[in-house]
């Protein structure tokens, strides 16, 4: 399922943005965990920044990573339902669910947004980064998100104009 | 307001809106049933962040990062060989390959479709050349890439440690004799297909190449060795494990192996993070729709109806395994583990039972989950490789299922097999 639409996305690689960062934050996550391990039995040394920024860099993976299931059609959902109805239904509901979605997303964006600004005095205790950087990840991701679903949409339309079927899930 | 948000999030699957954005809206109608003060819809980005803001929940991303650089760089087909050594010289030895193979690579990589399509894409070129049935194939893939969802490091083991506040290292421990059942279980199965349909033996090795693979075969089973010793032994944390095991990994198929060119690596990367995020969505929404379901003292009044009714664990247990088996056959199983987990787990404490059963027994559930029609991802991912449409499948998968069912009454009922080696090791 995610593994031909993966493919797809491969091609070509780094001059996509999303997945050059998403690629680096895995990276940068294993380093840093494992790097926590190495200072302990090598250097007995227990690092007290590495878990906090590994959370982070978490954070800031789940919401771009979130928006990257978006792009490639990844995300679960319910299809045996709206497949069984005729083409012009399920296009209508399948133009509702984005609609759903999108008021979600914007809700959600700024919300986020709302609450990266109100914590952005705070400090985080051991890497003393300002708590906003971390739960920008939040609006940043949503954005995204918004932005593929409506890509994807957008696409598929353009597909179904051309009497073409859709992408299939 | 418990009905509203099911109505809610009812609707919204019904509609095809994606799992994670639904359960989303759910969480914000009940907010808005609560209060219709707009401020009060901050707590949902929030509650998005405090729900994937843990540690321990990083090992998810990690170890689907360990076993996506396995898949890709050769060392499923080492573990595959290995195992064929072992057993291949068994009637239907193919087929009992695959399910050892699979329970093998589960105990290094955690996601169950990422298990099925690494092991189902390299057997079933040879599955098809052995005269074995597309079906049988394909049923075989599905349930040994579910039922092996209780080997850990499993993802959804992870999640029920953190949302129930289990240790993790105790349900890996916990994981461990159940999943042998289900995998003596499932082979028992196999070789009984192969004696009706008199499929063949696998190949017979020389004895030189026997050596050669079991050599080559070794340091993939190190790794086992090394997470699962090193979570049990108290030298590092699931997290630490994961990251370890995908450095060890990499260097392995990188730096030994040479199999895995930096084009796989981006490969596995992406195909990491597009499955994380399928994942961690439904842990940030999922958490959002539990706060609000705590703050109106829902979990609170679910659990004094199930004590209610379920006056003892006995009940209780098929109580939870009906829903569990319902759930886990209309939508993905994490977020009703997130929402759920919470609520039974105390009520599972005031009957008597140790958490680490009921998580386990869960698990066993949603491993069954994932090969169920109409939404199974394992059955997806092995219809994907065999080509056999998902309705064709079934019939063949029955067996399949009912053995596993029966495994999970047995996990159910015998809470010894479970809380034997988590005794032993002293979790």
């Amino acid at each position: 399922m995610e593994t031909d639409s993966t493919k797809q996305a491969t091609k070509g690689l780094y001059r996509q943005p999303l997945e050059l960062v998403l690629s680096l934050i895995l990276v940068s996550i294993v380093g840093v965990t494992f790097i926590q391990v190495l200072f302990r039995y090598i250097f007995h040394l227990s690092l007290a920044w590495s878990e906090e920024l590994a959370r982070y860099l978490f954070l800031w993976l789940g919401a771009l990573a979130s928006a990257y299931a978006f792009k490639t059609k990844s995300h679960f959902a319910l299809r045996f339902l709206v497949d069984r109805l005729g083409g012009k239904a399920r296009d209508w509901i399948d133009t509702l669910v984005v609609f759903i979605v999108s008021a979600f997303l914007i809700l959600f964006v700024w919300k986020s947004l709302v609450f990266s600004i109100s914590m952005a005095r705070q400090i985080a205790p051991s890497t003393k980064i300002p708590m906003a950087v971390p739960y920008s990840s939040a609006w940043v991701g949503g954005t995204l998100m918004l932005y593929y679903v409506l890509r994807n949409w957008r696409l598929d339309r353009s597909t179904k104009k051309q009497g073409k079927s859709g992408p299939e899930r | 307001m418990g009905l509203v948000i099911l109505i809610v999030f009812c609707a919204a699957l019904a509609l095809s809106v994606p799992i994670g954005i639904a359960l989303g809206i759910s969480a914000l109608s009940g907010l808005m049933y609560i209060s219709f003060d707009p401020d009060f819809i901050i707590l949902l980005p929030q509650k998005f962040m405090a729900g994937l803001d843990s540690f321990p929940l990083l090992a998810i991303p990690l170890f689907i990062l360990a076993g996506s650089i396995m898949s890709h760089g050769g060392i499923a087909r080492r573990i595959v060989d290995l195992t064929l050594v072992f057993f291949g010289r068994i009637r239907g030895g193919l087929g009992i390959v695959v399910t050892v193979s699979t329970f093998f690579f589960g105990a290094i990589c955690g996601s169950g479709s990422a298990k099925t399509a690494a092991i189902g894409s390299v057997m079933f070129p040879e599955m098809k050349r052995n005269k074995y049935p597309a079906e049988l194939a394909t049923a075989i893939f599905a349930a040994a890439g579910g039922a092996s969802s209780l080997v850990p490091p499993s993802i959804d083991l992870i999640v029920i440690g953190v949302v129930a506040n289990i240790s993790i290292g105790g349900l890996f421990a916990a994981g461990l004799l159940p999943s042998l059942i289900n995998l003596t279980a499932l082979v028992v199965l196999v070789y009984f297909f192969a004696r009706k349909l008199d499929l063949p033996m696998g190949p017979q090795l020389p004895w030189s190449k026997k050596l050669k693979i079991i050599r080559d075969g070794i340091l993939p089973m190190f790794m086992i060795v090394i997470v699962l010793g090193g979570i049990y032994g108290g030298i590092f944390t699931p997290t630490e494990a994961a990251a370890v095991a995908v450095v060890y990994g990499f260097c392995l198929s990188f730096f030994l192996y040479r199999e895995l060119r930096p084009a796989d690596l981006k490969k596995a990367l992406l195909q990491t993070a597009s499955l994380s995020g399928v994942v961690l969505i439904m842990l940030g929404t999922a958490s959002m729709i539990s706060f609000v379901l705590t703050f109106e003292r829902i979990p609170h009044q679910i659990a004094g109806a199930i004590t209610h009714y379920a006056s003892n664990w006995i009940i209780f247990v098929l109580f939870v395994n009906i829903v569990f088996l319902i759930l886990g056959m209309v939508m993905d199983a994490l977020p009703a583990i997130i929402v759920l987990m919470p609520i039974i787990v105390p009520v599972a404490i005031s009957l008597g039972m140790n958490p680490l059963h009921l998580g386990i027994l869960v698990e066993a559930n949603v491993g069954l989950g994932m090969i169920t029609p109409p939404v199974g991802i394992c059955l997806y991912v092995a219809c994907g490789i065999s080509k056999v449409p998902l309705e064709k499948s079934i019939r063949t998968l029955m067996p399949f299922m009912l053995v596993l069912l029966i495994t999970l009454l047995i996990i159910s009922y015998i809470p010894q097999i479970t809380l034997f080696l988590p005794k032993l090791l002293g979790f």
